[in-house]
This record gives C-alpha cells, sequence and structure tokens, in this order.
C-alpha cells in the first residue's frame, strides 16, 4: 500500500514537520530540566546572598547583591555540623566498604553453577526481599536493642551490612563471566579465593561501581534508622542533622507565628549546609552515571 | 561429572558465605519471627519469652479503631495518586529523550533529571517546604504579586496527597525513565528505515513502531508499582507530613513508627506492620504471577 505514495530516498532531508517536532521536543526538555533544577538554583542563590536579602525575600532566581560567603564561614564553625559531617564520612566509607565486601563474598558462591550450596543459599537470600520495610521496623530496632547496639555507631553498620536485593544483582553480573574462565583457573589450581580476588574482581569494574555508588548513596542521604537508633548528637550523621536544621525548625517556625525569625544568619547557614552536604553526591554521580544506568537496565532485565 | 561437582563444593565458598548468613540471621531471620509479638502483649521487662501471649486483641484493636480506616485510605489515596500521576511521566520523559539526535545534548538532559534521584529526602522535603512557606516561600510571593491571598500549603489538608505526588515525580522521573531508556533503544533501526521509506510520519512511527515495542516494560512496570502500592515513600511521607495535616498525611508505616517508636507500643505496633506486611505481600505476590502470565503470553506474540 504505501509504495502508491512514491518513491523515496534514503537520506533524504528530513521534512519541515519533523525538524519543528525535535525543536519542540528539546524545547519541552530544556523546560523539564530547568523545573528540575530551579530548586537547586534557589538553595545555590540564597546560599551565597547576604542574610538579609534572604530575609527580605528578593531571592527569587540567581544570587542578589551583595554576595557574601557569611554563611559558609558559620557553616564551617558550626560544631554540629563538622561532627555530622565527619561521621556522615564515617558512615559513608565504612559502611560501603562493609556493604560491598558482603555482597561480594555472597554474590561469588552464589553465582558458581555447580556449587552444592547454590539451591538453598539463594533461596535464604532472596526470601528476605518480601517482608516488608514496615513489617520489619519495630522487630528491627528491638533485636538492635536487645543486642545492647543502640546508640552506637556499630548499629549503622552492622544492622544495614548488605542489601539482598544487591546481592542477587551483583551474582547477575558475576553470572554473565563465561563458564571457561573459571575452568581455566581451576586447572591452574588456583583457588576460589585467588579465581574471586584476581578473576572475578577484575572484571567486574562496572558492577562494583554501580553497587558501590547505590550503597554510598544511601549511606551518605539515610536518616530514618540513624535517627532512631542513635541519640547521641555526636554520633548523627548529617542528614540527621540537617533534618533537624531545615525541616523541623522550618516547620516549627511557621506554626507557631509569635516566634520571629531566629535570626538572620540562621537561615543562611541552612542554605549553605544543604549546598556543602549535597555537593560530594552531585559532582560524582555524573561520572558513574553510565555505570549506574547499565545496572539498574540488568537489574530490571534479571529482576 | 561427580568429580566435576565435588571440585566446586569447596569449602572456602561455604566460608564466603559465612558473613552473609550472620547477617541474615541476625538482622533479618529473627526480627521477621520477632513479629510473634504481636500476638503477644510485650514488656520490655519481662522480655520476648515471657511477655504473656495476648491473641489476636491487637489486630481486633486496630481495625476497630478509626485509624485502620485512615490510614488505609491515606495510603491507597498516596499510592493510587503516584499511579495515576506519576506513571506516565517517566514514559513521556524516556521518549523525548530518546527523540533528541545530538547525543551529548540527550546526555546532558539525563544528567539533569537524574539529579534529584541523588539528593536525598531531607534536602528535597527541606527545599519544598521553604519554596512553599507562606511567608517565604516564592510559591506564595509568585501568588501575592498578582494580586492573590498566600495559601498555607503545609497545613491544608486537601494539598497533601498533591503536595508529596508532585515531590514523588520531580525526584523519580529521571531515574523511572532508564528502563524505558533501555527498552527504546532495543528498537531495531531498521524498522524505523522501513517505515520512513515507506513513507509514515512521526506520528505513525510511534504508534504503529515505538509504543507497541515498549509495551511489554510498561506493562511489567505497571504491574510492579500496583504490587508496591501499599510501599508509599515511608521516609519522604515522615518528612513532609506535621501533626496539623495527619488526618491525610498518615499512612501505614508512618503510623507504626509513631505508635512503635514514639510511643514504644510495640506489640500493636508490630500487629500493624504485619498488617501491612501480609496486605503488600498479597498484592506483590498477585501482581508478580499476573506478570509472569504476561511475560509469558508477550513471548508468544
Amino acid at each position: 500500500m504505501p509504495h502508491l505514495f512514491g518513491k523515496r530516498h534514503k537520506g533524504i532531508r528530513r521534512s519541515t514537520g519533523a525538524v519543528v517536532g525535535d525543536f519542540f521536543i528539546t524545547l519541552g526538555l530544556a523546560a523539564i530540566c530547568a523545573i528540575m533544577l530551579y530548586p537547586f538554583i534557589y538553595v545555590l542563590s540564597a546560599a551565597i546572598s547576604s542574610p538579609e536579602a534572604i530575609r527580605a525575600n528578593s531571592v527569587v532566581f540567581g544570587p542578589v547583591k551583595p554576595f557574601s560567603l557569611e554563611a559558609y564561614r558559620l557553616v564551617f564553625g558550626d560544631s554540629r555540623i563538622w561532627i555530622g559531617y565527619a561521621n556522615t564520612l564515617y558512615y559513608a566509607v565504612f559502611g560501603t566498604a562493609l556493604n560491598l565486601a558482603v555482597t561480594v563474598l555472597a554474590a561469588y558462591p552464589l553465582s558458581r553453577r555447580r556449587f552444592r550450596g547454590r539451591k538453598v543459599m539463594n533461596l535464604f537470600v532472596s526470601i528476605t526481599m518480601f517482608i516488608s520495610a514496615t513489617g520489619m521496623m519495630i522487630p528491627l530496632f528491638l533485636v538492635v536493642k536487645s543486642l545492647g547496639l543502640l546508640d552506637t555507631r556499630a548499629s549503622l553498620l552492622l544492622a544495614f551490612a548488605a542489601s539482598p536485593f544487591f546481592i542477587i544483582l551483583m551474582r547477575s553480573f558475576f553470572e554473565t563471566i563465561p563458564e571457561e574462565l573459571f575452568e581455566v583457573a581451576r586447572l591452574d589450581g588456583a583457588s576460589e579465593w585467588t579465581i574471586l580476588l584476581r578473576v572475578v574482581l577484575p572484571m567486574s569494574g562496572a558492577a562494583l561501581a554501580t553497587i558501590g555508588l547505590y550503597y554510598l548513596i544511601n549511606r551518605w542521604n539515610g536518616y530514618f534508622w540513624a535517627m532512631v537508633l542513635i541519640t547521641d548528637p555526636n554520633k548523627h550523621p548529617l542528614q540527621v542533622v540537617l533534618r533537624q536544621l531545615i525541616v523541623v525548625a522550618q516547620m516549627g517556625e511557621e506554626l507557631d507565628v509569635s516566634i520571629d525569625r531566629a535570626g538572620t544568619t540562621a537561615e543562611a547557614i541552612k542554605y549553605a549546609t544543604i549546598v556543602v552536604s549535597t555537593l560530594p553526591i552531585a559532582l560524582i554521580y555524573p561520572f558513574l552515571q553510565k555505570f549506574f544506568v547499565k545496572g539498574i537496565t540488568l537489574g530490571s532485565i534479571k529482576g | 561429572m561427580r568429580r566435576a561437582k565435588s571440585l566446586h563444593d569447596d569449602p572456602a565458598l561455604w566460608i564466603m558465605l559465612i558473613p552473609v548468613i550472620l547477617y541474615l540471621l541476625l538482622f533479618r531471620y529473627i526480627p521477621i519471627s520477632g513479629v510473634l509479638i504481636a500476638l503477644k502483649r510485650f514488656s520490655p521487662f519481662l522480655g520476648f519469652l515471657k511477655s504473656p501471649w495476648n491473641g489476636l486483641e491487637y489486630f481486633r484493636q486496630f481495625f476497630s479503631s478509626i485509624y485502620f480506616e485512615r490510614v488505609l485510605r491515606n495510603t491507597l489515596v498516596l499510592g493510587g495518586y503516584y499511579l495515576a500521576f506519576a506513571f506516565p511521566v517517566p514514559i513521556i520523559l524516556a521518549l523525548m529523550l530518546n527523540s533528541v539526535r545530538k547525543p551529548r545534548l540527550k546526555k546532558a538532559f539525563q544528567t539533569v533529571t537524574l539529579l534529584p534521584h541523588f539528593v536525598s529526602f531531607v534536602v528535597i522535603a527541606g527545599i519544598a517546604i521553604n519554596l512553599l512557606s507562606p511567608r517565604t516561600g516564592v510559591v506564595n510571593l509568585f501568588r501575592q504579586s498578582i494580586g492573590l491571598e498566600p495559601i498555607f500549603f503545609m497545613q491544608q489538608q486537601g494539598f497533601f496527597p498533591f503536595i508529596y505526588t508532585f515531590i514523588r515525580i520531580f525526584k523519580e522521573s529521571g531515574y523511572e525513565a532508564i528502563v524505558y531508556l533501555a527498552a527504546l533503544t532495543a528498537i531495531d533501526p531498521t524498522l524505523y528505515e522501513a517505515a520512513e521509506v515507506d513513507g509514515a510520519g512521526r506520528w505513525r512511527q510511534l504508534t504503529a513502531i515505538t509504543l507497541p515495542s515498549i509495551m511489554p516494560t510498561i506493562v511489567l512496570m505497571f504491574l510492579v508499582r500496583i504490587g508496591n502500592i501499599v510501599s508509599v515513600s515511608f521516609e519522604e511521607v515522615l518528612l513532609l507530613q506535621n501533626d496539623v495535616i495527619l488526618e491525610t498525611s498518615e499512612v501505614i508505616s508512618t503510623f507504626v513508627y509513631r505508635r512503635g517508636l514514639l510511643g514504644a507500643d510495640y506489640s500493636y505496633a508490630t500487629a500493624v506492620g504485619l498488617f501491612e506486611t501480609v496486605f503488600a505481600l498479597i498484592l506483590v505476590v498477585s501482581s508478580n504471577s499476573i506478570a509472569r502470565r504476561f511475560k509469558n503470553a508477550a513471548s508468544l506474540w
């Protein structure tokens, strides 16, 4: 049927309609991106504007002169924020390292096709994914409590030592490695540990980067369990401090009209803290984006 | 064959599994068995074993309280809004991103739309509360500049589901678009070439090639979402809600947190959590079985 419309040549110039369509799609995406970026532009602007400008509501888009780095000086002088930052670094570094170690050690045997315990251990790991986070909330808290781990840094590290989902994801990555490689390594007399460290891990850079990034972000951004398990402010990660600073304090102010703004600088500190807490992740992820996208795709196919 | 099998049944593999076995036993399996305290009148002083049995009393209490209807309704409303309003957004976004011809521009757009996914709930909620503030929020400054009265968004019951849904769309659309983008890049480009040769326009290509090709992915994702409808993004709800709007913002999980961890009413809260788990499990299992059937059917097409 369509041949009736005459001959078409490959590589002809695209029609005006297609060009106009492209233009509008690009415009639409630019608009979506503007909306996505706006809140962050607002925060960045407020964080370098003078506290007076924020108070006078003149920060709407872009920083308002006179620029002021006063807020940053205050942020870096505020011990709560320093301690929070140090704790976050601690949880992020040791937490992610522990997560990756447990995940790799679990995923490797599960991926070995002739491992006798493979079936039962796969079941042992994946069955735990079916219990909802809500159902686990109280029992998990009580277990941590009865182990005497409440209010310790170890509680956060150990209670979330690995995610069954990421173990299964890592296993799927390992399963894509050709079986012959294992056979060859075994014939050369390599032990399972040598195969894991010398053969499998060097080939799994993308997988380690992806899953490591997932874990890192969970550690960096998590607030709930840190808030529940740890009461000592000296052990709180930055997100718990931030919650106090920008969510609880803010709502408190608004609900109680009688309170006057708690000083102009408090306002500026808020924005500067958001910036210093978010910047590290915002700078890392574009470089890992490629791996990250690959990881989700694999997960969705296997899942 | 038998030799090959025993060859791989290396104790080293079991040693590698020790950490995960210990971890899952201690922090997953013991808590799972700990849900039995829902059937006991748990007292921290008596401990798990000595606390007296209490039957289904806490379930009866929950089902007959005003909270049951409220938290169930709010959970389903938030989940339903998410399904209705947020589900199509990543699909449209993926279609738009896929039609950008310049690879660098495409990557730049994708980087920006992914950004909110990497920012913490705390920061997103904080910024949202800030922008919606009646006195200093940009939204209300704009309303005032065109002569409208400022609205106290975070204190009005009706706004909460919309605010929550909008923030979820804002935060997760770019991330959820990735799955659809993967499905789009898997489409055989010769199909489009053939269509172009046949004189099919853009719209025709979309409806005749693109949408049918990604339809299995769309249906699968939809079923996954239905399975997760009860598991609303609890940490986000907790950050956005306040005492004034609990009537529309209290969901099952935040209720468990409030009663169990803030109120130390462990058994009652565990009973509510168990109810949620069972309800969610039924949804997940049934939507999974439909998905599996669908997958088989899809491979037959």
